[in-house]
C-alpha cells in the first residue's frame, strides 16, 4: 500500500484493474460455468444476476451501456464487449458452501453495495436480550468478512493469471474468442 | 441500524498501525470524548460525533456498547441543519429591502448582499431542527479491516477525519489497486503489478 498517494489519483490511474477483473469474472462465469476454481484449489460459485453496466472510452467519449433482465438476456452485454467496453458494475450472487451473498459491485472501488447477507438468526431471537444482540453483531461481522474474503480470493485468482505472462496470453485469447463467439 | 440491516452498503478501509496493549480502555476514552452530544452541537450546519450503534441517541458510551470480541462497532452520527433555498431567498429579500431603507441607499454592493445572505442563513439555521443520521463502523482490530456503512464521499471524508482524530491512526480506503497489493506475492509479482497497463480484449 502506498499511503502517500491520493486514492483519487490511484482510482483514476489504476481504475482499469476493477473493470478488467469484473470482465474476466463475467467471462469465466459465462463461458465456463458458475463454479470458479480459485488459486488455492478451492471453489466459489458466482452468478451474474439481472443487472450489469459496461463502459468504454475516456472523458467526453465515454459510453455506458446498461443491461437488465434475466441472465439469458444479457445479450446486450456481449454486444457492448464486442465494441471494446468492459464491465463497470454488476449484480452478483456468490456462494461458498451453504452461504450465499448477493451484492452490486462497482469496478471503480470494488466495494459491495446492496449486499444481502445470509440470514441465520430467527426474528424472535433478534429482540431478545443483550447477549443475542452481541451474537447478532458478531455473526454479522463474520458474515461480512467472509463476503469480503470471498471477493478477495477471486481477485487474487484473477491477478495470479493477469500477472503471469504465459497464463494471461492464454486467458486473453479465451476472452477474445468468447467475446466474438456467435457474433 | 445500518450494520444489521437486511441489505447493507459499505466502504472498505485498512488500518495499518499497531494496536497498543491498552487499546480498549484508550479507545473508549477517546470515543467518549468525541461522543455526539446535543448540547455541544451548536448551530453549525453539520455536527458529528460517535454514538452507540445500538442506540445512536444515547450520549454516554460504555465498553459494552462498542466492544464485540475483536470488533469495535460504533456509529458515526451526523446531524445536519438546512435552510430551504426559497426560505433563504425570502428572508434575504426582506433584509435587503430593510437595509436599503435604513441606509437610504439606491442599491446594495455585492459584498453587502453576500453579508446579508450569510447573516440571514445563520439566523435561519439556528431556528432549523437538525436532522440526525447514523452510519455504523465495524473495525476488526486483529486484521485492521474497517467497514464503514456508507458510500457517500462527503460523509466518508468526515468519518475519516474523526477516525484519525479519535484513534491517532491513519485509515486508508481500500481500492482495487491497494486491494491487489494485499493479495499478490510482493516478492515475485509487485513489479509486474505496478507496471501493469490496461488490456484490450478485442
Amino acid at each position: 500500500m502506498k499511503p502517500e498517494r491520493d486514492s483519487v489519483d490511484l482510482i483514476r490511474e489504476k481504475g482499469f484493474i476493477g473493470q478488467e477483473f469484473l470482465t474476466w469474472l463475467y467471462y469465466r462465469y459465462d463461458s465456463q460455468g458458475e463454479v470458479i476454481r480459485l488459486e488455492d484449489g478451492t471453489h466459489t460459485e458466482v452468478i451474474f444476476e439481472q443487472f450489469m453496466t459496461l463502459e468504454g472510452g475516456d472523458g467526453d467519449a465515454q459510453e455506458t451501456v446498461t443491461c437488465r433482465g434475466p441472465r439469458a438476456e444479457l445479450h446486450e452485454a456481449k454486444s457492448a464487449l464486442q465494441t471494446g467496453k468492459k464491465v463497470s458494475k454488476a449484480r452478483i450472487r456468490l456462494s461458498n458452501g451453504d452461504l450465499q451473498w448477493k451484492f452490486t459491485m462497482d469496478a471503480a472501488t470494488l466495494d459491495m453495495s446492496s449486499l444481502k447477507v445470509p440470514k441465520t438468526v430467527s426474528a424472535g431471537d433478534e429482540e431478545a436480550d443483550d447477549l443475542s444482540f452481541e451474537g447478532r453483531v458478531l455473526e454479522r461481522a463474520y458474515m461480512l468478512e467472509q463476503a469480503v474474503d470471498a471477493v478477495n480470493a477471486l481477485f487474487k485468482t484473477f491477478l495470479a493469471i493477469r500477472l503471469d505472462t504465459n497464463r494471461w496470453t492464454v486467458e486473453k485469447r479465451g476472452i477474445r474468442e468468447w467475446i466474438f463467439k456467435d457474433a | 441500524m445500518g450494520f444489521l440491516s437486511s441489505s447493507v452498503s459499505f466502504t472498505k478501509y485498512m488500518v495499518k498501525d499497531r494496536i497498543p496493549d491498552n487499546f480498549w480502555s484508550t479507545a473508549l476514552e477517546e470515543i467518549s470524548a468525541r461522543a455526539f452530544r446535543e448540547k455541544d452541537a451548536g448551530v453549525q450546519e453539520t455536527s458529528t460525533g460517535w454514538a452507540p450503534s445500538r442506540d445512536p441517541f444515547k450520549e454516554e458510551i460504555t465498553l459494552e456498547d462498542i466492544s464485540f470480541s475483536e470488533f469495535l462497532v460504533v456509529a458515526f452520527r451526523v446531524d445536519k441543519r438546512s435552510v430551504p433555498v426559497p426560505l433563504l431567498k425570502k428572508y434575504c429579500s426582506i433584509e435587503e429591502k430593510r437595509t436599503l431603507e435604513e441606509r437610504q441607499l439606491e442599491r446594495l454592493t455585492t459584498k453587502m448582499r453576500k453579508e446579508i445572505r450569510e447573516r440571514t442563513k445563520l439566523r435561519l439555521l439556528a431556528k432549523a431542527l437538525p436532522v440526525p443520521a447514523t452510519y455504523d463502523m465495524c473495525w476488526n482490530i486483529s486484521t485492521g479491516s474497517v467497514l464503514f456503512f456508507c458510500r457517500q464521499d462527503k460523509i466518508c471524508g468526515m468519518f475519516e477525519d474523526l477516525f484519525k482524530t479519535t484513534f491517532g491512526m491513519r485509515i486508508y480506503p481500500v481500492i482495487p489497486y491497494t486491494m491487489g497489493l494485499q493479495v499478490i506475492d510482493r516478492e515475485t509479482q509487485q513489479q509486474a503489478y505496478e507496471t501493469m497497463k490496461p488490456e484490450v480484449f478485442i
